[in-house]
């Protein structure tokens, strides 16, 4: 039986019907758009419609490197730009005046969106780069890269000190935007584009993406169980930064079979690649990492992708505070009796280490077991990071052997922050 | 419910039930490869204790966030309320179960933060509710001598209230007394002195005068002279207080002054009393049957008493 469409469709009308149709879909088009176009218009006149100094954050209380540096003529100047992918000043730094820091503590108080925000907020975000890095000035500064693990030397710790060795970094993805601005189907592109590179790793490296939206209740309880687990950020200085939205999609966890080199997705930044061990075998653990890293880097460029990087502030990170290297090589270490000297603290300083907790609970119980890394992240090659922090730890290990014979130690003279 | 975030149980009541001890589990690791550094260890109730927001704080504990929530450095929402001296969260932590002598892997409490930060009433508030006012091990910070060295004395009349011992020792810093006149605090010296603490007591052969006559403060200088400190006593370099003080300057005109004229036979019956009494008895010294004149003047406040 013909219904009405379709004798309509076979009357001498049709021509016009159809004209019609194509000429109010197009018009409907053509408004829509133009109204879209016109709200973000709007949105942006109706900030032109107050000066800047109407907009500038109240950041008295506030104790963060991006409330040190901004000031009401920097702000001016830069509250209008965006970036390619619209991104402007006032999101950058929104975490910052959210969490105004802590007392004795200086955070860093802003994040990037996309690779375009160090050079259009450059005037902002160079004074924080060089707060934060100890005096690294990006406008006339170079940022060495190095990833040849055959020049580590002294890197066997000796393994009643040492616990476990770990190196880690991050990588972000050029041409789509950073955690805190990226769109959900920027986000799953990250995710399709690491996974896919991912695939291709052979023999040692190769291994199993896990998605934390799809993951089984054994997998999740087996990631939990070897710590490699991470979950959706709390921190107020992550979620006001955006960092958290839509979780956990396009989230996930991928590990080798031998569960020493892991790679996180869509966390803090689009990747952080981690390689670790049980013990002080430092060399072996660096030589993994950079060599993942290469095969990595080779498989995304394979597909058309390239990591983000350039030679003032080396590779690009959400965060100011994890530019250049991004690394961070650290080791699980008990000295019980140099914890208990005076000078520990400023041989760890004197050593550019610092001291954090394990995370475990034997931790707050003995309070010998802890977490030395390096406190360096630009500046410095990753080769000359990770040969520091072996540096150090033998010099800690040393000290602690030495006050066990009753013996006196010493404070090492400061090392150099940048290559003279 | 586990120390981690409050989205975590969620994910446990979606995905079905978790061995008994998965949370116990979780809390163990909780921020193990978090990206330490950049404080993403920290949760909403951390933050919330650091700016002072009691209505957020409260709202977080009655949605099941644990008081004591720690950072990877085991820092709880406690310490950083005391660091920043808001006792109202303080108080409000503490009425959630908070530990009030939790440590941090570097062996700080709540109570060294109010000592740090100058809260006396928030340190007043900790010691009402357990708070030890000696550290757990010798190496760990003290809260006496933190507010002894930012001259605090509020927070050392509080910690001395509460049983504080006035010549605790910490070897790499000397007795609180010490402290206080190595950094020119004269109103912490005083109550020290008050509470009994040793005069002669410092740092290896360093006694508090030899640091006060260094940093030639007069006043710190009576004050020790006042309570009995030994004009006499040689230091590391063999030297006595006045070889010490700067020439020409009031510290050493009240050395050689103190030298030409002794103390009088009242100063010393003084000492030798309050010698006898013993430092953990001087409190009740008003308590004795003496003449207000004479038990102002053995409490070293006879002075403001004839004002």
């Amino acid at each position: 039986m013909a219904t009405s469409f379709t004798r309509m469709m076979r009357g001498r009308n049709t021509a016009m019907i159809l004209a019609s149709v194509g000429a109010g879909s197009l018009a409907a088009g053509y408004l829509l758009s133009d109204s879209a176009a016109a709200a973000a218009a709007t949105a942006a006149e109706r900030q032109r419609l107050y000066p800047p100094s109407a907009d500038f954050p109240d950041l008295r209380k506030h104790n963060n490197c991006m409330a040190a540096s901004l000031t009401p003529a920097i702000y001016a100047r830069l509250r209008d730009k965006t970036t390619p992918k619209n991104w402007t000043l006032d999101q950058c730094i929104q975490t910052g005046v959210d969490n105004p820091g802590h007392p004795f503590i200086k955070t860093v108080g802003m994040v990037a969106g996309d690779e375009e925000s160090y050079e259009v907020f450059a005037e902002l975000f160079d004074p924080v780069i060089k707060d934060r890095h100890n005096g690294y000035d990006p406008r006339i500064m170079k940022h060495p890269t190095d990833l040849d693990a055959s020049k580590i030397t002294s890197g066997m710790f000796d393994e009643r000190y040492v616990l476990s060795s770990r190196v880690r970094t991050g990588r972000s993805i050029r041409g789509l935007s950073l955690p805190p601005a990226c769109t959900r189907s920027e986000r799953r592109e990250v995710e399709r584009v690491v996974v896919t590179a991912l695939s291709g790793l052979k023999g040692d490296l190769s291994g199993r993406y896990y998605s934390l939206g799809d993951m089984s209740d054994r997998e999740q309880q087996q990631l939990i169980d070897e710590h490699f687990l991470f979950d959706k950020p709390v921190s107020p200085l992550l979620t006001a930064a955006g960092m958290a939205r839509d979780w956990p999609d396009a989230r996930g966890i991928w590990h080798n079979n031998e569960k020493n080199f892991l790679i996180w997705v869509n966390e803090e930044d689009h990747t952080r690649i981690i390689s670790m061990e049980k013990g002080g075998n430092m060399k072996r653990v660096f030589e993994r990492f950079c060599r993942g890293l290469k095969q990595v880097e080779h498989l995304i460029q394979e597909r058309g992708w390239e990591f983000m990087w350039n030679e003032r502030l080396g590779y690009i990170l959400t965060c100011p505070s994890n530019l250049g290297t991004g690394l961070r090589a650290g080791v699980h270490i008990r000295l019980p009796l140099l914890n208990r000297d005076p000078r520990f603290k400023k041989i760890l300083e004197n050593l550019r280490l610092q001291k954090r907790g394990t995370g475990g609970v034997d931790t707050a119980a003995t309070g010998d077991v802890f977490d030395v890394s390096n406190l360096d992240r630009l500046g410095k090659s990753e080769v000359e990071l990770v040969q520091l922090v072996i540096d150090g730890v033998n010099y800690l290990i040393e000290c602690e052997k030495r006050l066990e014979r009753g013996q006196d130690v010493k404070i090492p003279s400061p090392i150099p922050q940048f290559r003279k | 419910m586990p120390e981690g975030p409050p989205g975590a149980p969620e994910v446990t009541r979606k995905r079905g039930a978790q061995p008994e001890n998965a949370a116990e589990r979780k809390k163990t690791c909780w921020g193990i490869l978090t990206s330490q550094g950049s404080w993403a260890d920290r949760s909403p109730l951390h933050e919330a204790a650091s700016q002072g927001r009691l209505l957020v704080l409260r709202t977080l504990l009655a949605q099941g966030y644990q008081a004591n929530i720690v950072t990877i450095d085991h820092v709880t929402p406690l310490h950083e309320a005391c660091l920043s001296g808001h006792v109202a969260c303080v108080r409000a932590l503490i009425h959630a179960g908070a530990n009030v002598n939790a440590a941090t892997i570097d062996g700080v409490t709540p109570l060294y933060n109010c000592c740090a930060s100058g809260s006396a009433s928030c340190a007043e508030l900790l010691l009402q509710n357990g708070a030890r006012t000696q550290t757990a091990q010798l190496h760990f910070p003290s809260a006496l001598h933190e507010a002894c060295r930012r001259g605090h004395s509020r927070c050392v009349e509080a910690l001395l209230s509460h049983g504080a011992d006035p010549d605790y020792q910490v070897p790499h810093l000397g007795s609180p007394l010490y402290v206080a006149c190595l950094n020119q605090h004269t109103a912490c010296s005083r109550i020290l002195l008050q509470r009994g603490a040793s005069v002669n007591v410092g740092r290896g052969g360093d006694s508090p005068l030899h640091a006060a006559v260094r940093q030639d403060r007069a006043e710190q200088v009576a004050a020790l002279l006042d309570y009995g400190a030994d004009v006499n006593l040689r230091d590391g370099d063999n030297q006595r207080p006045v070889e010490l003080a700067p020439p020409g300057g009031k510290t050493r005109q009240l050395l050689l002054a103190f030298e030409g004229s002794p103390r009088t036979l009242c100063q010393l019956c003084r000492l030798q009393i309050r010698s006898l009494i013993g430092r953990s008895r001087l409190k009740q010294l008003p308590l004795l049957p003496l003449p207000p004149l004479l038990t102002h003047y053995l409490q070293h406040s006879w002075m403001t008493a004839g004002q």
